[in-house]
């Protein structure tokens, strides 16, 4: 009997329902065998496709077209975070302040978020000065002194005391490390 | 075969994306009961959660916007005054503009016992400037620091120094030459510090200005320019006129040379200094001209403080 070329498309049909269904080994490989002996041409790229099973190239693809999603989408929501994983240089500033007549003294400012019960500075005994130190790092930051909860002060040794839109000052304290960038000052 | 792909890439996606929506909708719920635990009478918890989830949404961190809330509860801030601050960082933060900045003045304007009112006219101002400060950052290409971003410190830099009444026009002038001369950041914040020190001296911002920008046009290192608050605040005190301090300053830069007057502990400036560092290009790194009251250390850092 003469055996029947399939034509092209049924042969590839045939050929994906095997690997599909997980047909045995041999059976593959015999259809294999006869694809590539009566030269089906469109069934060139399944058989070149046919070393991975279906299932797992589906969850292949899939897999690639989540990462494509996915990953931009989670730098959208992180943006915020990404670019500040380094760590910060940290420095700890004392800061000095004298009065006599106050009761209490809170150093507050951006470092703080102004929270004036967060900072309290501590009365150095037989003395009329107050200390606190605070660990900031690199930055500009306005700052100032709360006497007795109330009364608003300067610090009267800062270099810089900068108008804020209140009618008031702040002193400023800048921070800046200055090892990378020498060559360039 | 199409379909099973469709579905199984669907499902992933879900998977994925669940967590990280529920996160922002976790961190708001977390908020709202924060702030329905510090405020005493009943808040509008539906009204504040709109406002909390576009800052958050924007890119403020958790942390941020309760330390902000508790902030304004202790100050005994309303809540609808809350929500229009919240929604003016969240728009500035939209706009590319560091939000800190607006926070910042809030909360300064609250401490310093402003009124709603005057808050409110402050950050109408202070959003122009902090755009206009921001333009002039990213020109610089503040590149990343260890854990701080040198755009954010130059655009605080610059938003102070527009504080102390110097003009746009001169802060624009400053970052051409700086650009011009390809100077770093860093080297632009330095000198903005000298300009705020110098306006703290009592001297005319007017002057002070147009000084510093000839003496980077002259290119001129930082360690120069660091030493003219030193320069005026001890000619001054020998009586000598700031005008004349000026023209003298400016003549030396002039003719290329390093300050001639003499300092105040007796070492005269000579020289040139302008490829070298110079003698009032000692100070120490970090940058602590201004933290007077203070000896400020460098720390192992770890983490923002």
């Amino acid at each position: 009997m003469k055996k029947r070329k399939l034509p092209d498309h049924d042969m590839v049909r045939l050929f994906a329902k095997a690997t599909r269904i997980e047909a045995p080994e041999s059976v593959v490989r015999k259809l294999r065998k006869k694809i590539a002996a009566e030269g089906h041409p469109a069934s060139t790229n399944i058989l070149r496709r046919s070393g991975v099973p279906l299932l797992r190239r589906q969850v292949i693809l899939a897999v690639i077209l989540t990462l494509l999603i996915t990953v931009p989408l989670t730098f959208f929501y992180t943006r915020h975070i990404t670019g500040k994983h380094a760590p910060a240089t940290n420095y700890v500033v004392r800061f000095v302040y004298e009065n006599g007549d106050a009761h209490t003294v809170q150093i507050v400012g951006d470092f703080n978020a102004w929270n004036s019960e967060q900072t309290e500075m501590i009365r150095i005994p037989n003395t009329d000065l107050w200390t606190a130190e605070v660990v900031m790092s690199e930055g500009l930051y306005r700052y100032g002194f709360l006497i007795d909860n109330s009364q608003w002060a300067l610090d009267p040794i800062a270099k810089i005391n900068v108008k804020d839109d209140f009618g008031k000052e702040s002193s400023l304290i800048m921070l800046l490390d200055e090892t990378e960038d020498r060559k360039n000052l | 075969m199409k379909y099973h792909t469709f579905y199984i890439f669907i499902c992933i996606l879900i998977c994925i994306t669940t967590p990280l929506f529920a996160g922002s909708t976790e961190k708001t719920d977390a908020i709202i009961s924060y702030t329905e635990e510090l405020y005493t009478e009943s808040i509008d918890s539906d009204a504040l959660r709109g406002p909390v989830k576009g800052a958050l949404n924007e890119g403020i961190s958790q942390e941020s916007i309760t330390r902000f809330i508790s902030a304004n509860m202790q100050a005994g801030v309303e809540i609808e005054e809350l929500i229009f601050y919240l929604e003016n960082m969240s728009s500035a933060e939209a706009e590319g503009l560091p939000s800190y900045l607006v926070m910042n003045t809030i909360l300064e304007g609250i401490v310093k016992g402003a009124t709603g009112e005057e808050i409110r006219t402050s950050l109408l101002t202070s959003r122009s400037q902090i755009r206009f400060c921001n333009e002039i950052s990213v020109r610089h290409k503040g590149r990343a620091r260890r854990g701080t971003d040198e755009t954010f410190l130059l655009t605080t830099a610059l938003y102070n120094t527009l504080h102390m009444g110097f003009t746009e026009n001169t802060l624009e002038q400053l970052s051409s030459s700086v650009l011009e001369h390809q100077r770093s950041s860093i080297f632009f914040m330095n000198s903005l510090e000298v300009l705020m020190e110098l306006h703290s001296l009592g001297l005319e911002n007017e002057q002070s200005g147009p000084l510093i920008n000839s003496a980077i046009n002259m290119d001129y290192r930082i360690g120069y320019i660091r030493s003219f608050p030193k320069i005026f605040s001890t000619q001054m005190k020998r009586g000598i006129s700031q005008d004349d301090i000026f023209a003298s300053l400016k003549e030396d830069i002039e003719l290329s040379r390093a300050p001639s007057f003499e300092s105040g502990n007796g070492s005269s400036y000579s020289g040139n200094n302008r490829s070298s560092e110079g003698p009032g290009s000692d100070r120490a790194s970090p940058s602590q001209g201004s933290a007077p009251s203070s000896g400020a250390k460098k720390g192992n850092g770890n983490g923002g403080g």
